[in-house]
């Protein structure tokens, strides 16, 4: 599964960096780094929240 | 017959909303009311995420508190949270910086030693008034600090908060004008402060972000202070207020919480779903939307009811309207949805975290001894005072 970034739409408080710190780091200018472009082994479950816990709807998962 | 509620008033918010809530989800999701001029109450929880989620048709600039009658127009110098997109996202992508994940986290050990300072002052045993005398120091005093507002000011920085926001004991004699001219005059002052000498606080943050090469101007500082203060203070307090009765009301979700502190930021969660402390926010339609057969035309308010959302049985299921704090997934909308969602939530979040595990490593045992007195708010309808007495863990084996 890939991850999609829409950055027009992100606003940088990082929700998703609380539910899966190993795929997203918001940085230090307020930008979200998405650290792996494809969900890494395991890590569904978070990122799946991360996602889902995105208040500005700027995330989406792709087969 | 369309049910009639009236969701104008205060007592509707501070009786139990949940049947009336549970109706209108069933046969009238988008309901017209005309009190007040008139506006759209939203229960579903898909049709909040789809409002919520669509600022070009449903806009804030008219304000976000549900209409009052008198006639509404933007705000020509807007705050965060009345600002449309575009100007929105470069404001907010700004104001960010100071509220991530990191900056937040960061955080703990003060907000813990605030926490602890505050509760140092309850005795086992002895009766206290929890609400006003315990729970509300605690945001504010967050607030302060974050502001980089010295420790000696924070009693008086709290004094012209609650006042200006409405809050304050009727006794105080301090009209909320009055309160909110000083705060500005104080703000100035620590911006004037930090003009001369950065600080790592949220001031020197702000005063330094840039976005597209903008930076927010000193209007909108000023504007943004006033809004930490307005939209941090009374929700948290309200949410361990309000969360801490309904573990009295569950007495064995309190004692899971007490024998395993892991299970309490999935128990925030449930209290802030079921509690929905802000319970709603309004937006403005800019063109005739159809929603559900009904017509919402060009310039009505649409009120998104967060708590009827947060029990829709579509999303949580049967159990809906039961407090259950290993309820899980919790998707809940207590913070709002789309861009406009809470910027304060991971701060929210810690702080109800922290009060709770404190809490509860003194005292495992919390009841109430008088009458739980409610504020009169349609919008953040929480806890004025009440009195509670705290058992310790080990005051009956004699250890303390
Ligand atoms: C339990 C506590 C809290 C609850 C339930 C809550 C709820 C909300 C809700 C529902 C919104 C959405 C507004 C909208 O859609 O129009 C919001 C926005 C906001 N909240 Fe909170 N809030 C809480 C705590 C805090 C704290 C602690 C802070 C700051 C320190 C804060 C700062 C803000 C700000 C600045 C906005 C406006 C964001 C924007 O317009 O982009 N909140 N909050
Ligand atoms: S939660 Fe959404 S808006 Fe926030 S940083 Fe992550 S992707 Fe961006």
């Amino acid at each position: 599964m890939r991850i999609v970034l829409d950055r027009a739409r992100c606003t940088g408080i990082g929700i998703c960096e609380s539910f899966a710190p190993t795929v997203f780091e918001v940085d230090d200018n307020g930008e979200l780094v998405v650290l792996s472009a494809e969900v890494p082994e395991g890590a569904l479950d978070e990122v799946t929240a991360a996602v889902e816990g995105c208040p500005a709807l700027a995330l989406r998962l792709e087969p | 017959m369309e049910p009639n509620y009236p969701l104008h008033l205060p007592d509707f918010y501070i009786g139990d909303p949940g049947p009336a809530y549970r109706d209108l989800r069933h046969n009238s999701p988008v309901h017209w009311t005309s009190a007040n001029g008139g506006f759209w109450g939203i229960t579903r929880y898909a049709d909040v995420k789809f409002i919520g989620s669509r600022p070009h048709l449903f806009s804030s600039a008219n304000g976000v508190l549900m209409p009052d009658g008198k006639p509404r127009t933007a705000d020509p110098r807007p705050m965060l949270i009345t600002t449309d997109p575009p100007r929105h996202k470069a404001m907010r992508t700004l104001i960010s910086k100071g509220f991530t994940p990191k900056h937040i986290n960061a955080m703990e050990p003060e907000v813990r030693e605030i926490v602890r300072g505050v509760l140092d002052s309850a005795e086992p045993g002895i009766e206290v008034e929890y609400a006003e005398g315990l729970v509300a120091k605690v945001p504010v005093r967050i607030i302060a600090d974050l502001l980089g507002a010295p420790a000696e000011d924070w009693e008086q920085f709290r004094a012209w908060s609650d006042a200006s926001v409405g809050s304050a004991d009727p006794g105080v004699e301090l009209s909320s004008q009055e309160a909110f001219g000083a705060l500005t005059t104080y703000f100035r002052r620590l911006i004037a402060l930090r003009e001369q000498h950065r600080t790592n606080d949220l001031i020197s943050l702000l005063m330094d972000a840039e976005v597209d090469g903008e930076s927010l101007s000193h209007d909108e500082l000023m504007a943004f202070l006033h809004l930490l203060l307005v939209a941090g203070n009374e929700t948290t307090r309200n949410l361990i207020a309000l969360g801490t009765i309904a573990l009295i009301n569950h007495p064995e979700q309190l004692r899971m919480l007490v024998d395993d502190p892991s299970l309490i930021p999935a128990a925030i969660e449930e209290m802030l779903r079921h509690i929905s402390p802000v319970t709603h926010m309004t937006r403005w339609a800019t063109e005739d939307v159809e929603l559900r057969g009904k017509t919402i035309r060009k310039g009505q308010a649409v009120v998104l009811l967060y708590g009827a959302a947060n029990r829709d049985e579509d999303v949580f299921g049967e159990t809906a309207e039961q407090f259950d704090i290993t309820r899980r997934p919790n998707p809940h909308l207590a913070f709002g949805t789309g861009e406009h969602a809470c910027l304060g939530l991971s701060l929210a979040r810690l702080e109800a975290r922290v009060f709770f595990e404190e809490l509860l490593a003194r005292f495992d045992r919390i009841e109430l001894t008088g009458e739980v007195l409610r504020m009169r708010s349609t919008m953040v309808p929480g806890v004025r005072t009440m009195h509670v007495r705290l058992g310790a863990a080990d005051d009956r084996a004699g250890v303390r």
